[in-house]
């Protein structure tokens, strides 16, 4: 397989249980940006609220880590088993867990306890992958079971987790009396997945965790949770932003970008300026989008998005930093800009490194932070909240 | 038929912070009669951050620049320089 081609997209999305501020479920997902491996652990905490949070954060940081660092993953449940609190209630300590680790050549090892069996898809058709039960001393509570599996992904592949919550949404419904059930979510994936073959991680899950919400009538009886990852070709994004600081590599930038395989979006006026020039076109500002805290979205032919600077860019970052869903906001530029991050794999920024001095006016109404540090910023972000590769580069 | 008066706002940064956001509303507050007489678009930037002799926000009017500009002062100047024309 080639696997400069594969990308393993990974995307979590969760509903509290109506009432509750904070979810029992916790994921934790981490791609090393070296070697490109992704672990990833979603835990489902003993009952729900704060005490659920910690005994889940408390299972997914360690199995997270310990998986992060070679530790072998039974070896890595068993001490997690040992270490949980037992909770003054019900005299057990628990939490469940389902952990995945991917290499970046998509061989995944994955290691269940308790949640609702992983879904598993290739070419949009379900596929069960085969699984080792391996039991485990749990210490005082006796031996737990758990499952054991793994498999090389291809190109296509999409695996779901999910928390029970979402099987067993529903529940006391006459239609669904025991809860939505492990098959019928599977079914309605399936079905999702024919209906879009192409749709994304994030996307999906969106979809699944709605119908789930449908299910408790809009109001969630229990955390409801779902991560989907999906191995595919990645979608590719170049930013660039902000003039070079020598203007001899106006051309450069222009001519990389022309040549970039994938989406293109500039957010800068000058380097707007700079693109036309070079490719002797005109921006047209999208006046119908003017009004908000950002400056209107501006079009040219062979861009798909140009934006303002700074401003723009700050604003974007807020809002990823903030987890909002851009489609939740009026649409403005930083929130186009941000979806098309958003739907991105492989993201490349040129960071042009030219100051304008108008910037530097302290009489200047608003603080503008420097060019670079919003990049920085934008970059971390776009990784470690969002599990996208990130290249950036200053000229 | 061209329209008589060609206006050019910049949306650039400096601009923008400057007061430049509420002049981009222009196109709402048009009055119909004016509608087909006047042409506005944006730019993405004018590129006069650095004019020692106007401040922003600037405007392009018929070609000449004009700076420190407000929405009341130009919906004034567009309404003096269609008198004008309609005077001539």
């Amino acid at each position: 397989m080639n696997t400069d081609a594969l990308f393993i997209e990974a995307d979590v999305l969760q509903n509290a249980k109506s009432g509750q501020t904070v979810a029992g479920d916790v994921f934790f997902s981490h791609r090393d940006h070296d070697t490109g491996r992704l672990v990833s652990v979603l835990s489902d905490g003993l009952g729900s609220g704060i005490k659920a949070n910690v005994l889940a954060t408390l299972t997914a940081s360690m199995a997270g880590r310990f998986t992060q660092g070679g530790f072998d993953l039974k070896k890595a449940a068993q001490i997690i088993m040992r270490t949980l609190p037992i909770c003054r209630e019900r005299k057990i300590r628990y939490s469940t867990f389902t952990i995945m680790d991917a290499s970046p050549q998509g061989f995944v090892r994955l290691l269940e306890y308790d949640n609702p069996p992983f879904l598993a898809f290739r070419k949009g058709r379900p596929v069960e992958i085969e699984k080792k039960a391996l039991p485990i001393a749990g210490g005082r509570e006796g031996s737990k079971k758990l499952l054991y599996s793994e498999f090389q992904a291809e190109i296509g592949d999409r695996l779901v987790f999910f928390s029970d919550g979402v099987t067993q949404s529903g529940m006391g419904h006459h239609t669904t009396p025991l809860g939505w059930g492990r098959n019928a979510a599977l079914c309605y994936f399936r079905n999702l997945l024919e209906k879009n073959p192409g749709i994304s991680a994030r996307e999906s899950a969106k979809r699944l965790l709605a119908r789930a919400l449908e299910n408790d009538m809009g109001a969630a009886k229990d955390d409801t949770s779902c991560e989907v990852i999906y191995f595919r070709n990645p979608r590719r994004m170049m930013l660039v932003s902000g003039p070079p600081f020598d203007p001899a590599n106006d051309a450069k930038i222009a001519r990389m970008l022309r040549d970039f395989p994938g989406k293109k979006a500039v957010a800068g006026g000058t380097t707007s300026l700079i693109i036309g020039k070079e490719w002797g076109e005109t921006a047209t500002v999208n006046l119908k989008l003017a009004g908000g805290k950002v400056p209107p979205p501006s079009e040219m032919n062979g861009l798909d998005l140009i934006t303002e600077g700074i401003i723009t860019l700050s604003a974007a970052t807020e809002l990823l930093e903030r987890k909002q869903n851009p489609e939740d906001l009026r649409t403005d530029a930083s929130t186009l800009l941000a979806k098309m991050l958003l739907e991105s794999d492989s993201i490349e920024i040129l960071g042009g490194t030219r100051i304008n001095e108008a910037h530097q006016d302290p009489s200047m109404p608003v603080e503008l932070e420097i060019r670079r540090n919003i990049i920085k910023k934008l970059a971390r972000t776009l990784e470690e909240d969002y599990l996208k590769e990130v290249r950036v580069r200053f000229i | 038929m061209p329209a008589e008066i060609d206006i050019e706002i910049c949306a650039g940064t400096t601009c923008f912070v400057w007061g430049g956001s509420e002049l981009l509303l222009l196109p709402e507050q048009l009055p119909g009669r004016w509608k087909n007489r006047v042409n506005v678009r944006g730019t993405t930037c004018l590129h006069e951050c650095k004019n020692t002799t106007l401040k922003p926000p600037f405007v392009r009017i018929n070609g000449k620049l004009h700076g420190d500009m407000d929405l009341t002062g130009l919906m004034t100047l567009i309404e003096t320089m269609l008198e004008d024309a309609h005077a001539v």
